[in-house]
């Protein structure tokens, strides 16, 4: 061995030696801790878990702040994935794809194995992405500066054509959702020159739909409206089974190379800068079953559909430190906030680092590493106690839920109007979900649109000069690789459902006017109308502003006409399955929906916490003496009340005490 | 008893609340800062980097309340509608806050507000990266106008500092192709990987990246103390003259005394060595300016601002 090497491995074994110091370990395991119920939280984000542990390291020594920031960091990353499994609600957008198979295992009564598997298949990811960090650093970064603006368009393009093959059946309508999820990025000031768009004048508009506060409503408030709705008295059925652990490890150990991928795949998308883990998680995903055999049995509760996202997000979190400690670049929002809580510390992020404090470098690398170990353990522990909410009856977990959701989505950004834009794309989105336009295709869209339009516009300011637009968008190396890739994304499941269709005999179509009665039908007309609006809208718009607003209302308004027409055509043998609603059930949510705006509105007059805690009542008492039908006892009473309480005290002591957020006081508080 | 409780959850609540606030004892509770950007950023970090000292100073601690928005356009109009009563203040810069104003992003007029004073700034800095053909600012020019509208320039924000000090390279007819990208990140990225030619960027955003970086000049009057081998725009025979100037404002109408004790407190912190001393580390430099100077900086500024905002939308 060569001395270099010898001095590197001797920094490594410090590293250990270092992280298993007791304080440093202290902090080691209570940063995976914040991290992961942070996580778990709707509304607070990979960013925002860090971004809170900031401050807290200001007092630390600088290797402990190092070390925590990391867990944190892991943490996060791998806590969405309980609440998107447990409840279809992802704790941060990294975790949609896992709600995807992940909801439907815990339908089935396989939470808890589900738990394990989200969390073994994190830990496996977060140890590749380190490893990839600790030895591949320099040629990975340098992979990853070759991607220029192109082949981000095309690799956003790329994440969208997942909306083809994500609702079999309902390919028109993913699509529909797709783009609504893309117009609902464009609002706000635009990435080129800052020009407001789609604001009809209201200032609070120009700050954009916050991507996070959206698919808070999207996921969470959606999914406790269609839980509340459903006859089900829990959430999902759950037994308490022994082997759940064992399970999950064998079938760790069965994927072993689709994990290496997804890996892989993670670590790379997370050395993008300007990518991360949303993107990660859903290319992961996509790319593993599409090349399945059957893919048609992902989404309904397979163990590779909730592992491969999952080890492809905690991988990405190795890939956002690669430009960070080799360029100076961090990779993601999160590497950012990560960044600046060094540079708080006094020690500069980036090349220099490596070469003049590596001893702290190697710390903190190998600290990520037994993070990832330390999390199965802290995951294995807070995993027993999550499931135990399976054993809640829903109508207490709706209400806390909801609370939450409001708390979360006036953290993220201290504002009130997030609050009401959750509010209202949550009831849109169950509006929409009736529809079977679905939150997922809208949250998609939503993610991939704002890295879609920049790459685009950068694209076009580049090909100003020398080069013209179609050398770098359609003959650049990159692009070329990422169009096939697309056009194989796009062909392979036509191909595979005409061959199916030819062996099934599709019935003929015949004309009816049978649709003109459903709410599908009229869903999507009003989509139609709303699309033509927004074309309208963003006619006016100045030249560069407008380009992506076009083809994307474009795009609506032709899917949506496509939609109304293919509707009148339906194949007789094959009725509109409408997805049935009680009357009763509909004056269910109608009702829990005033509650949320009314809440929201008294929040102005009374302040936050005792608005939340009005909410909350009206919402639990509702819920448990006419939905439950429970008698109206003096017992019950002092049960609903202590559960409202029980609400406040959490929501109070984990934002206003923890979190130190500064919500609006009114008369009360 | 749900009753009970509440009352007795605002009674605590009420009482830990102070009974008047006199300029005299201010301040008596902890002092809200708005960050109008994600934690972590200069703006946010120009404000941690002081927030022991302030402590000390004034007694009570800083509390951090992020509002990012619209390049901090959206934070800084919700602090027109606060208290003045200097227990909420915000960090923004210059000339952000102007050219919010000019380009109507920001809600508000920059006499909306009352300024604490600037103290810190941030050098901006033409760089190529180490392995580009140009060496020196006279050779990338010189190859700009053999071949007008081939290179490019990529700024780090749009109508922020490094957007403008391109537009002014732009405006001295240096024929060059300007690509706006949001946030540092990128922009490196891209100057790394060879997507574009050159970048106009910060030091503390460039400070990480400095050793893959080669840096042409620097828009500023005099030479940066710590990188002082770069040459001026001025040294060139260039009139580029272009900071990132942290201020920290309140809402207008602050009790005189109070501004005073706030100036006073702030110049003392920021004049303390240890804090210049960490501040150097991230690239920044303590430059302290008052309140009428800032004000001055934005009249000396408006009209060539308003001219670089219609070039800018010219461009697209």
């Amino acid at each position: 061995m060569d001395v270099e090497s010898v001095s590197i491995a001797s920094m490594l074994f410090a590293g250990v030696l270092e992280t298993c110091q007791p304080m440093n370990m202290l902090i080691l395991l209570v940063g995976l801790l914040v991290g992961i119920i942070g996580g778990m939280l709707p509304g607070i984000s990979t960013v925002t878990s860090v971004a809170l542990f900031v401050p807290f390291t200001f007092a630390m020594p600088t290797t402990t702040a190092f070390i925590g920031l990391g867990a944190v960091f892991c943490g996060a990353m791998y806590g969405g994935a309980n609440s998107a499994i447990l409840i279809n609600t992802p704790g941060q957008p990294a975790a949609m794809a896992t709600a995807f198979d992940g909801y439907p295992m815990t339908r089935k009564g396989k939470a808890e194995e589900a738990l394990y598997l989200a969390l073994l298949a994190s830990a496996f990811g977060g140890i590749f992405g380190t490893l990839v960090l600790l030895f591949f650093f320099e040629p990975l970064s340098l992979a990853a500066l070759e991607f220029g603006s192109e082949a981000f368009f095309w690799m956003g393009i790329f994440g969208l054509t997942t909306l083809s093959s994500m609702f079999p059946g309902q390919v028109m309508k993913g699509l529909l959702g797709g783009a609504i999820g893309l117009a609902i990025s464009t609002v706000g000031l635009d990435p080129s020159t800052a020009t407001a768009r789609f604001t009809f004048g209201s200032y609070a508009l120009v700050q954009g739909l916050d991507m996070v506060a959206v698919m808070i409503g999207l996921f969470s408030i959606s999914q406790m409206l269609s839980i509340l709705e459903s006859k089900d008295e829990f959430i999902a059925a759950y037994a308490k089974k022994a082997g759940a652990f064992r399970a999950a490890l064998g079938a760790i150990f069965g994927n072993l190379k689709k994990l290496c991928f997804s890996s892989s795949l993670g670590t790379f998308i997370g050395a993008l800068p300007g990518a991360g883990g949303n993107v990660a998680s859903i290319v992961a995903y996509n790319e593993v079953k599409r090349w399945d055999k059957h893919p048609d049995r992902f989404g309904t509760g397979v163990p590779e559909g909730v592992i491969v996202p999952e080890s492809a997000n905690n991988a990405s979190v190795g890939g956002a430190l690669v430009p960070l400690l080799s360029l100076g670049i961090p990779g993601s929002a999160t590497a950012a906030v990560l960044a600046g809580g060094l540079m708080a510390q006094g020690i500069t992020p980036g090349p220099q680092l490596m070469e003049m404090h590596p001893d702290l470098a190697y710390t903190f690398i190998i600290s990520m590493l037994i993070a990832n170990f330390a999390m199965i353990l802290v995951g294995f522990i807070l995993a027993k106690v999550c499931t135990r909410i399976l054993d809640v009856p829903k109508l207490y977990i709706i209400p806390a839920v909801i609370s939450l959701s409001i708390c979360g989505a006036y953290a993220l950004r201290s504002s009130m109007f997030d609050v009401l834009v959750m509010i209202a794309s949550g009831i849109g989105a169950w509006l929409m979900l009736k529809g079977r336009v679905m939150p997922a295709a809208i949250a998609l869209g939503l993610v991939l649109g704002p890295i879609i339009e920049e790459s685009l516009v950068t694209t076009m300011m580049r090909a100003q000069g020398n080069t013209t637009l179609a050398d770098l968008l359609l003959f650049s190396p990159l692009s070329m690789f990422f169009i096939a890739a697309c056009l194989m994304a796009l062909g392979l499941p036509w191909l595979l459902n005409r061959k199916r269709q030819r062996e099934a005999q599709a019935p003929a179509a015949v004309f009816s006017t049978a649709c003109l009665r459903s709410y599908a039908f009229w869903l999507v007309f009003v989509i139609g109308l709303v699309s033509a609006g927004y074309l309208w809208e963003a006619l006016k718009l100045a030249p560069t502003p407008r380009i992506f607003p076009l083809w994307v209302s474009s795009a609506m308004l032709a899917l949506s006409f496509l939609i109304c027409c293919s509707d009148f055509f339906r194949p007789q043998t094959q009725p509109e399955t409408e997805q049935t609603i009680t009357r009763e059930a509909r004056r269910h949510v109608v009702l829990y929906s005033l509650i949320l705006l009314g809440t929201y509105f008294v929040i102005q007059l009374l302040g936050f916490y005792s608005a939340c805690f009005i909410g909350v009542l009206l919402m639990t008492a509702y819920g448990v003496f006419c939905v439950g039908r429970t008698p109206v006892t003096a017992a019950a009473c002092a049960k609903v009340g202590a559960f409202s309480v029980c609400c406040l005290l959490v929501e109070y002591c984990c934002f206003g005490l923890l979190l130190r957020m500064q919500p609006p006081q009114g008369m009360l508080f | 008893m749900l009753h009970s409780i509440l009352r007795l959850v605002c009674a605590l609540l009420l009482a830990s609340l102070p009974l008047s606030a006199s300029a005299a004892d201010y301040p008596d509770k902890p002092v809200q800062m708005v960050v109008p950007f994600n934690p972590g950023g200069g703006s946010d970090l120009v404000i941690r980097l002081i927030e022991k000292e302030f402590a000390r100073e004034f007694g009570q601690p800083l509390t951090f309340v992020y509002k990012p928005g619209a390049s901090g356009a959206v934070g800084i109009t919700e602090l027109k509608s606060t208290k003045p009563d200097g227990y909420t203040l915000a960090s923004q810069s210059y000339p952000h806050i102007i050219i919010q104003e000019i380009s109507g992003s920001g809600n508000f007029a920059v006499d909306d507000f009352d300024y604490i004073g600037m103290f810190a700034t941030d050098d901006i800095f033409f760089a190529v990266r180490k392995k580009s053909r140009f060496h020196t600012l006279e050779e990338f020019i010189a190859a700009a106008r053999e071949k007008p509208n081939t290179l490019s320039v990529a700024t780090t924000d749009t109508m922020g500092c490094s957007h403008m000090a391109a537009l002014k390279y732009k405006s001295l007819g240096i024929p060059v192709n300007l690509i706006t990208y949001t946030g540092g990140a990128k922009a490196i990225a891209a100057l790394l990987g060879g997507q574009v030619d050159a970048l106009m960027i910060v030091k503390s955003v460039a400070v990480p990246a400095l050793s893959k970086l080669n840096l042409l000049a620097v828009c500023n009057t005099a030479r940066d103390a710590l990188l002082s081998d770069v040459p001026t725009f001025a040294e060139k025979g260039y009139d580029i003259v272009q900071f990132n100037g942290r201020l920290i404002l309140a809402p207008k109408g602050l009790p005189a005394d109070v501004k005073k004790r706030l100036t006073d407190g702030l110049v003392a912190v920021y004049s303390d060595p240890d804090v210049a001393a960490r501040a150097k580390n991230s690239g920044y430099d303590i430059k302290i300016a008052d309140g009428d100077a800032v004000k001055k900086m934005f009249d000396d500024f408006r009209d060539e601002a308003g001219k670089l905002v219609k070039l800018a939308q010219s461009l697209k």
